[in-house]
């Protein structure tokens, strides 16, 4: 870092020379600049046109220094490859393994990682022998290979003596490459000092079932760094290629099928798959030299693929049916040879146009082939044709030989999301907005995170009993045991014709787990299926097939859709085939989760497969913020936005009400809300309801019922949050000029305002000296007036010369802050909700999460969560926005574990309103900045606050994201792991369960003086309470009593300086108290440090005061009076004397 | 009572059932600015005082030493004087935690009673009795509630009298100042106002440095920029300078997300 500032200092200086020079024309001055070198101008030059912009270039420089192996490994791993070749070559004994017929294997002895199946085979033998050679092939000879873990593959070449004639056929090939690695491994484990011999296993990596590679990792600290393949291939030009075209037969129905197959044709079983299986090794030598060729001597094509290579990384996208590596290296081949590349361009370029390309392909129609027909035409051969293949596989990229499709395996959904995602990635690099490089390579995307709705199948069984029954003959006899590609095949038509544009995207993801040595591993262990929903479609109750009037496709639909279909008239007077999913009138979020009703149907109509036999992950997360124990009217409550938008309804039409009110002493110009349900972002949004508790008669005052005075309340009365707003009046010049006066003037108009909503619209209202109530359909509405001029006067300030100037104080920063950027974060943010309808559940659930951590508004804002949610809807980079809450919430999660407080700040870019170069400035000036400077915690820009600081000046403080950056990060493993592995609602909600250790006091609470206790996460209630439709006339409830909000705060107010307080706001029964560290050591006494301190008992004569924990402890209950059960003393260190 | 800089120690219990001893500390109330309301020899500076102990209590509890004649409460010590109420309404907001109190007593001789209180730990000064009982927060929020909900038509008429006054004197003022613009006084000078036929410009800050950035703005237009070489040669190194400066930053930027080990991918 030091190193760095000298020559920064130099140039501003020499910079300050340069102006001195102009004026006083002191040609000396300029002789500090130093003369631009032909390097660094080229080098500035070159940036400018090859790479996107100089921070793209530094960043990429540095990640490439990251990955890349230091020198000294890549010796160490030749010299162990060295070892590692004499041992195979020449010291390993083969003597002891004699010849054996395959039919005579002793399978208990010598096994394979994958099941064999028909266990013998009728001819062929097998014997461990030498190989011809070895050699280092694939990622790290072309020198792309990348930390932490260096993959070396070695390819063992095995010759004619091993691999015979007729090996080719019936899996034999397969299974004796399997025995010889499992030979191999038993013998290199004899050899002292060369292996690792705890960590021997076959591992299916991102290919077939039948091609596991036996990994073995180097003794010592080299096994930390780098692990090697070990590739059984057999000689050059052993077989055939063209026995291996994909219409041709290589396995015998018979053998396989134990029995006379009926009708069969070996033309009509082709085996393309399994032909894929052997062409791979055979050509393996062919495109190795033209990787070489390409990759070895350029550079930045190196570094290009290395990139490509981290990109795919971090899609998580592992197991077998992805675009993979290698094919991406040979894609970059096949564009260099188009010349859609060349040598001269920088690693960005090649990536770029990689992307750029691969984004606009199409190989599920129109494969591309490497084969020069040019020059193969003379050698007489005839290459299979291009529709061969696209009618044996679903993408089709052809390798050199012509034989070979490099994409045998890949699904057809992982290609075009792999596609989507190229797409999505240039869009990235020209969104000058944002800094596209972490998205792009750093940020890790977890399969979770990437779909709204996931399918698990965790359970290998009820997938072969799916593929033997459902599967046809061909691919069985063609895949076999490989159950992943055939269940794929199965699953992904049903999928697309039953949610047809419901989704947009589909992927899958094959957990394979790697095997021990001499055990064998079912083929797969988790079958995951992302859907990204369509926003448009996928929420709509109707599915609407053909008019009824067209016979033959209206049959096919019924018979598609069975009993569920029916016949309809839509609006449009057509009538048709229609299936329909739930009531139009269904709460969102029961509409929400229409596609997992249509999957659970088409599973088990068409599958058998009951709903229990898989995980559905959608909602899981979102039951927390049902109310289970109050039925409002009029609509299903669901996960709240009902009740929200009924909030909202009413507030605009009180609105409404206000601004045609004529004959004030000024117009209304503009009504605007403030709180958080009209954001849809209430957990407990506020619900109409009758507000007399008990039907007791009670006292009044105006328009108000009293609370009570003379009794202690005994049971909290229903918690009555008042739904609030902002008036704006013309502006007129009548103003009064002084605070005092304003503030009665702005009284007045409560009372006149009251007087007229009374008399003209017949609300109950009542005016205060600082706002007015309205009550209306059984919502309490709580208007203040905003009056620019109060803020311009209360920042007034008179200077000794008479100058008069504006400086923010607190009070009118915080009049600005909730009548001027309150009410326009509102409307944005609103606005967002409208664009995406799961914002406000998403916010909602991370409120919730974070509150049942015990920490409140006090500690971390409500707006600050609610703007960190909407960060994340509006640049959700390198994911795209979900429409599904529970999936938000995890990105929630991800955002608050993941960012760097200390050095990072969030932008909030509303409509990009936040010019660019502010960005960039502030990013300088937080660099800048020493290590514990006074700024707040967290910085959220956003275009009405560009410092970022104006909600989170009081909270949370570093001490406080700490402490959450690790809860959400242990949060969301949990969340995922739970959601993956069990999948239920329970199961998950234990993350909204906190941990109470560690509290130095625990405060019981009495339940029944918490007004929201039917919303704890646990809640028991022993009844329903259905609410009834507000009458006409209620006088105005009391508003706002939580008798255990008052309590937090009045504790705050005496002991802030001594403890932190925590406390779960919806329903918690418990309050938290943290001691600070610093709190029991004895200080001097000084007038200003004595509160809540007692004088410290000695006979020395410095006076010095302690903590008087005693008389806090009897504060909690003095104060608390009946909301406090019982206080806990749970710090054995503190109360040891008790 | 024990002595501490200055203060006596007052052992306090919140009322006879309380075991619990906290310290209050007293002190004459002594300060250079004289302030009517606090007099001398009469008030009784008590500091650490917990947020329930409102008016009454501390006048009920101090009754023993003397007849009490008012007790002010602020969140630190101050020679303010406390402000009188001129409304019933618009008070300002109530204080909250601790606080220290100036207990002013009838006679001097409470005073002294008051700083020579026989008091121990073992026998207390109790601060609550029957009479003057500490409220739980519920009550106090329920009394506050109750006491925000106005009579509309008194404080209508607090209102209508306040501005009546208010619109009396700034007329007056308006009317002062109208008098003496463009009056000259004995040395020739003139006060100059935004009113009356020659209005000069409001003084503010904002004003003021407008018009500098103006003048500045006028001083820029007038240098020539690209007239002599070495002017046309320096354009030149500037904007080298700016793209190194720009790379640098750059560098600065990337610089720190080393440090927070941004570049590791996995």
């Amino acid at each position: 870092m030091t190193l760095d500032i000298i020559p920064t200092m130099e140039l501003t200086t020499g910079d300050k020379c340069g102006t001195k020079r102009k004026k006083k024309q002191n040609p000396d001055g300029g002789k500090k600049i130093k003369p631009p070198t032909a390097e660094e101008l080229n080098k500035l030059r070159e940036t400018e046109n090859l790479f996107l912009s100089n921070m793209f270039r530094l960043q990429i420089d540095e990640m490439l220094k990251e990955v890349k192996p230091k020198q000294s490994t890549l010796d160490k791993i030749q010299e162990w490859f060295d070892k590692f070749s004499i041992a195979v070559l020449q010291d390993i004994d083969t003597t002891d393994y004699k010849k054996e017929l395959l039919s005579n294997i002793n399978l208990s002895e010598i096994n394979t990682p994958f099941h064999l199946n028909p266990q013998n085979n009728t001819d062929g033998t097998f014997r461990f022998t030498k190989p011809c050679s070895v050699k280092i092939v694939g990622s790290h000879s072309l020198g792309t290979s990348i930390l932490p873990l260096i993959k070396v593959d070695i390819s063992i070449v095995m010759g004619k003596n091993f691999f015979h004639k007729k090996d080719y056929a019936d899996e034999k090939y397969l299974r004796k490459k399997a025995f010889y690695l499992q030979c191999l491994a038993k013998e290199l484990m004899k050899i002292p000092f060369m292996i690792d011999n705890d960590d021997v296993q076959f591992s299916f990596g991102s290919q077939s079932y039948y091609l596991p590679s036996l990994i073995v990792k180097p003794i010592g600290t080299l096994g930390k760094k780098c692990c090697f393949c070990l590739r059984v291939v057999p000689e050059k030009d052993i077989y055939n290629l063209h026995k291996f075209s994909p219409n041709i037969n290589n396995i015998n129905g018979q053998w396989y099928f134990n029995s006379s197959v009926e009708n069969y044709d070996s033309k009509n079983y082709s085996t393309p798959y399994y032909n894929s299986l052997i062409l791979q090794d055979l050509v393996m030598d062919e495109s190795e030299m033209l990787l070489k060729e390409i990759i070895e001597i350029n550079q930045n094509v190196q570094d290009a693929l290395i990139l490509l290579k981290i990109w795919i990384a971090q899609k998580n996208l592992g197991g077998i049916g992805n675009i993979t590596n290698y094919i991406l290296s040979m894609y970059v081949v096949y564009l260099f040879k188009k010349h859609k590349i060349n040598k001269f361009m920088s690693s960005y370029q090649i990536i770029r146009n990689v992307w750029l390309n691969f984004g606009q392909s199409n190989w599920h129609n129109d494969g591309i082939t490497l084969v020069d027909y040019e020059s193969k035409k003379d050698n007489n051969l005839k290459l299979p044709l291009m529709s061969d293949f696209h009618s044996s596989f679903p993408v089709v990229f052809v390798d050199s030989s012509g034989y070979l499709n490099l994409c045998a395996n890949v699904f057809k959904s992982n290609y075009i999301h792999i596609k989507n995602e190229s797409n999505f990635a240039v869009e990235m690099l020209d969104n000058s907005n944002m800094n596209s490089f972490p998205c792009l390579f750093l940020t890790k995307a977890s399969f979770l995170q990437q779909f709204d709705h996931l399918i698990n199948f965790n359970d290998i069984k009820i997938i072969k009993d799916i593929v033997s029954q459902h599967s046809d003959k061909k691919s069985k006899l063609d895949l076999r045991e490989d159950l992943a590609l055939q269940f794929q095949q199965i699953i992904e038509p049903l999928l697309l014709s039953s949610l047809g544009d419901r989704i947009t995207e589909m992927c899958f993801n094959v957990y394979q787990d790697s095997v021990v040595m001499g055990k064998t591993q079912e083929p797969f262990s988790n079958f995951l299926i992302g859907l990204k929903l369509n926003t448009q479609k996928a929420n709509s109750v109707v599915e609407r097939g053909p008019i009824a009037n067209l016979p033959e496709v209206a049959k096919e639909f019924r018979s598609f859709w069975g009993e569920k279909s029916q016949l309809r008239r839509f609006k449009d007077g057509d009538v048709c085939e229609a299936v329909v999913w739930a009531d139009s009138k269904a709460a969102i979020s029961k509409k929400r989760c229409i596609i997992r009703d249509i999957v659970n149907y088409v599973f088990l109509h068409k599958l058998s497969i009951s709903s229990e036999k898989f995980i559905y992950i959608a909602d899981q997360a979102e039951s927390v913020l049902e109310n289970p124990f109050i039925l409002p009217v009029g609509f299903d409550y669901g996960t709240g936005e009902a009740a929200s938008l009924c909030c909202i309804d009413n507030f605009n039409e009180v609105g409404k009400l206000i601004r045609q009110l004529e004959g004030l002493p000024l117009t209304v110009s503009s009504v605007q809300g403030v709180s958080s349900v009209l954001r849809y972002a209430d957990v407990i949004p506020p619900l109409s309801r009758t507000h007399v508790d008990n039907k007791k008669q009670r006292k009044t005052k105006g328009n108000c019922i009293l609370a009570p005075t003379d009794e202690e309340i005994k049971i909290a009365p229903g918690f009555v949050k008042p739904i609030e707003g902002v008036l704006q009046f013309a502006s007129s010049g009548k103003w009064p000029n002084e605070l005092n006066a304003v503030k009665r003037m702005i009284t007045a108009f409560y009372i006149n305002l009251a007087a007229r909503l009374q008399k003209d619209c017949n609300l109950t209202c009542q005016p205060f000296v600082n706002h007015i109530d309205i009550m209306k359909n059984g919502f309490v509405f709580r208007f203040r007036i905003y009056y620019p001029g109060e803020v311009s006067l209360l920042k007034k300030e008179l200077m000794p010369d008479g100058m008069i100037r504006y400086r923010d104080t607190e009070e009118s920063q915080y009049l600005e802050r909730s009548m001027v950027q309150l009410p326009t974060l509102t409307s944005s943010l609103h606005g967002l909700s409208v664009q995406y309808p799961s914002y406000g559940p998403t916010c909602c659930l991370a409120k919730r999460w974070l509150r049942s951590q015990l920490i409140d508004n006090f500690h971390f804002p409500e707006m600050c969560i609610e703007l960190l949610v909407a960060s994340y809807f509006l640049q959700p980079e390198p994911f795209k926005v979900t429409c599904q809450p529970t999936i938000g919430f995890l990105h929630f999660l991800r955002k608050l574990a993941t960012t760097d407080w200390f050095r990072e700040f969030i932008v909030i870019n509303f409509n990009n309103d936040i010019p660019k170069d502010h960005i960039s400035s502030l990013e300088c000036s937080i660099a800048s900045q020493p290590k514990n400077s006074s700024r707040p915690a967290m910085l959220l820009v956003t275009p009405y606050d560009l410092d970022g600081s104006s909600w989170t000046k009081e909270g949370p403080s570093f001490t406080i994201l700490a402490r959450l950056m690790h809860l959400s990060r242990k949060a969301l493993d949990i969340a995922e792991e739970s959601l993956l592995k069990n999948g239920t609602v329970e199961n998950l909600k234990q993350i909204f369960r906190p941990s109470l250790d560690k509290y130095d006091i625990l405060i019981r609470l009495r339940n029944i003086m918490n007004p929201l206790r039917h919303m704890a996460v646990d809640a028991k209630m022993a009844k329903i309470y259905s609410l009834e439709p507000p009458e006409d006339k209620e006088k105005i409830p009391i508003v706002g009593l939580n008798p255990v909000q008052e309590l937090l705060n009045v504790l705050r107010d005496s002991y802030s300086e001594h403890a932190l307080f925590f406390h779960d706001t919806y329903g918690g029964n418990v309050i938290g108290v943290v001691f600070k560290p610093n709190v029991f050591n004895k200080v001097d006494f000084k007038v200003t440090n004595v509160n809540g301190q007692k004088l410290h008992k000695s006979s020395s004569n410095i006076k010095q005061v302690e903590f008087n924990l005693d008389a806090f402890i009897e504060d909690i209950d003095v104060h608390g009076g009946f909301i406090v059960k019982e206080v806990e003393k749970c710090n054995k260190s503190l109360f040891c004397n008790n | 009572m024990e002595d501490c800089v200055g203060f006596k120690v007052l052992p306090v219990k919140v009322n006879e059932n309380s075991k619990v001893i906290r310290h209050f500390f007293l002190k004459m109330h002594l300060t250079r600015d004289k302030c009517a309301q606090k007099p001398e020899y009469q008030t009784l500076f008590v500091v650490g005082v917990p947020e329930f102990c409102n008016q009454k209590i501390m006048k009920h509890a101090f009754r023993r030493c003397g007849k009490v004649k008012s007790v002010f409460f602020h969140n630190e010590p101050t020679p303010i004087e406390p402000e009188v109420l001129p409304s019933k309404y618009f008070i300002p907001k109530s204080i909250k935690g601790f606080k220290v109190a100036y207990v002013v007593f009838a006679h001097t001789s409470g005073l002294e009673n008051a700083l020579s209180l026989k008091c121990t730990e073992s026998e207390p000064f109790i601060l609550s009795t029957q009479c003057a009982p500490i409220t739980n927060i519920v009550n106090r929020w329920c009394e506050n509630y109750n006491d925000n909900i106005v009579d509309v038509r008194e404080l209508q008429s607090e209102i209508d009298t306040y501005m009546s006054e208010y619109d009396k004197t700034s007329a007056a003022r308006i009317q002062i100042e109208k008098e003496t613009v463009d009056n000259e006084d004995e040395d020739g000078w003139k006060t100059v106002s935004k009113k009356g036929r020659n209005p000069g410009f409001a003084r503010k800050e904002a004003i003021k440095n407008n018009i500098m950035k103006n003048e500045a703005k006028k001083k820029i237009k007038k240098t020539l920029k690209n007239f002599y070489r070495f002017q046309i040669k320096e354009t030149k190194i500037n904007q080298l300078m700016e793209l190194r400066n720009k790379f640098d930053n750059d560098k600065s930027k990337i610089e720190l997300l080393k440090q927070s080990r941004k570049f590791r991918p996995f």
